[in-house]
C-alpha cells in the first residue's frame, strides 16, 4: 500500500518491540501483535529511528545518510520509502496523530 | 523394566487396561488399546522405553479404539483418545501406528508450551545439537534416520524442545517416521535399522517407522546445547552443499518453524535469539546421503565453526 509523502509515522501505539541484532541484520518481534520481521540495515535504522521520534520521509532519509555515511540521492529515498511500506503494511508504523 | 523385556502377554493385558505407561524421556505417557495389531507395533518401536507402574502420574494419556457397531466389519476404523475425549477424525485401522504417532505429536505441540518447539530434527555429537527444521520432502527425516546410524545421537525427529530457561534442547527420541522412497533408502543405507512394516496409503504416502537407536532412548534425559542449525533441501541430482546462511535470517525461518514462540511471547523471542547466538546457521541441499553426511561430520571438527559475521 503506497502512502502519501510528507506523512509523519510513529511506531504503533500499543506496539511492544523485542530486538536481537546480528551483524548487520536484525529481527523486530512484536509482541503485542505476535509478529515477526526480518530487517536488513536500513530497514533496521529506519525502525530505530522511528522507535526514537516520529519522522516523515525527508528527514528518515537525510538521518539514515547520515548514519551511513552518504549523500541523500533518490535511491536512497526510494528504498527507504519501500520500507515504510513494508513497516504500514506489517503494522509496525502508523501516520502519528497531528 | 523397558517395554522389551515385559513378556508379550504381560504388555498386551496391560497395554489394555489399564494402559501402558512409558517414560519417554520428558514426557510420561500412557497408551491404551485393545487393538491388536497395534500392539505389537507399539511393543515394538517403543521397546527400548521404561515401562511406569501402573495408576502413576502422566502427562498425555491416549486410547485408540475401533468404532463400535457395523464400522467395525466395514472399512475398519481406528480413533484416538485424549484423556477421554476424541479430538481427531478416524482413520483406516491399517493406519493405527501413524495415528497413534501423529496423535502424540499433537499432544505434545498442543500443551508442552513449557518449552520452545520448533518443527525440526535433532540431533547430538559431543554434547552439541544440530538442528534439522524442515518442510515434507526436504528431506529432514531421512538425513535424520542417517545421522542418527552414523553417531550422531537422536533427540527427535519432528520437536526441537528448547528450554526457555538456558535455550538446552530436550530429547524426546520418539521412532522417526520415514515416507516412501526414503525407506528403501534407509534400509540400504543403514541394514542394521530396525524398520517396522511399509504401511501405504497414509496421507503421506506410504510410511515406516524407524525404532530408535538403544543408546538415544537410554539418554533421552541428557540434554544437548544448540551448535547448528541447517536447512534441508532435498533435490535430485545436486551435490551436497552447506551454504552459510545469516544468523537473523535462521531465526527469522526457525521463528516459521516453531509451533508456539509466537504465543510465548519475549521468553519464547529470548530463546530462540539465545540458542541462535551460539550456532553456525547453513542451508544445505543434497541428493545422495553419501555425499551428504560427511559435511556433517566436518561440522564436528573444532576449526570448523564460522567466526560472527562469516
Amino acid at each position: 500500500m503506497s502512502v502519501p509523502t510528507g506523512t509523519v509515522w510513529r511506531v504503533t501505539e500499543g506496539s511492544q518491540l523485542a530486538w536481537k541484532s546480528w551483524d548487520d541484520e536484525h529481527v523486530v518481534f512484536d509482541y503485542a501483535a505476535g509478529s515477526t520481521h526480518l530487517l536488513d540495515a536500513i530497514a533496521g535504522e529506519a525502525l530505530q529511528a522511528l522507535a526514537g521520534s516520529p519522522a516523515n520521509l525527508s528527514s528518515l532519509v537525510r538521518s539514515i545518510a547520515v548514519s551511513i555515511g552518504v549523500e541523500p540521492d533518490t535511491a536512497l529515498e526510494l528504498r527507504i520509502q519501500e520500507t515504510l511500506d513494508r513497516f504500514h503494511d506489517g503494522g509496525l508504523i502508523e501516520p502519528a496523530l497531528t | 523394566m523397558t517395554v522389551g523385556e515385559l513378556a508379550r502377554d504381560e504388555f498386551l493385558a496391560r497395554l489394555e487396561h489399564p494402559g501402558i505407561s512409558l517414560d519417554t524421556g520428558p514426557f510420561l505417557i500412557r497408551i491404551k488399546t485393545a487393538i491388536g495389531e497395534l500392539a505389537d507395533e507399539v511393543r515394538f518401536l517403543y521397546g527400548e522405553f521404561p515401562v511406569l507402574p501402573d495408576g502413576g502420574i502422566t502427562h498425555f494419556r491416549l486410547e485408540l479404539r475401533r468404532p463400535a457397531g457395523l464400522r467395525r466389519w466395514w472399512r475398519p476404523q481406528v480413533f484416538s483418545l485424549f484423556d477421554g475425549e476424541r479430538r481427531f477424525e478416524p482413520m483406516p485401522l491399517a493406519l493405527a501406528i501413524p495415528t497413534l504417532e501423529w496423535s502424540l505429536n499433537w499432544c505434545v505441540a498442543a500443551n508442552a508450551h513449557h518449552h520452545v518447539m520448533v518443527h525440526s530434527a535433532v540431533l547430538e555429537r559431543d554434547g552439541r545439537a544440530l538442528l534439522l527444521p524442515g518442510t515434507p520432502g526436504a528431506g529432514k527425516s531421512t538425513l535424520c534416520a542417517a545421522l542418527a546410524h552414523r553417531g550422531w545421537r537422536l533427540l527427535s525427529d519432528e520437536f526441537a524442545l528448547l528450554r526457555p530457561a538456558d535455550s538446552q534442547l530436550v530429547s524426546w527420541p520418539r521412532p522417526i517416521s520415514l515416507k516412501g522412497p526414503s525407506i528403501d533408502l534407509i534400509r540400504a543405507f543403514a541394514p542394521d535399522a530396525r524398520l517396522g512394516r511399509t504401511i501405504p496409503g497414509t496421507p503421506k504416502g506410504p510410511v515406516a517407522h524407524l525404532r530408535p537407536p538403544s543408546a538415544s532412548v537410554q539418554r533421552a534425559r541428557d540434554r544437548a546445547e544448540p551448535a547448528w542449525v541447517v536447512f534441508p533441501t532435498y533435490r535430485a541430482g545436486e551435490p551436497a552443499r552447506l551454504t552459510p546462511l545469516s544468523r537473523a535470517r535462521a531465526f527469522y525461518r526457525l521463528a516459521q518453524f516453531s509451533f508456539n514462540y509466537e504465543l510465548l511471547g519475549p521468553p519464547g523471542f529470548e530463546t530462540l535469539s539465545r540458542a541462535i547466538d551460539g550456532c553456525d546457521t547453513y542451508d544445505f541441499t543434497y541428493s545422495k546421503l553419501d555425499d551428504a553426511l560427511p559435511l556433517f561430520q566436518a561440522l564436528v571438527a573444532p576449526s570448523s565453526r564460522r567466526v560472527a559475521g562469516s
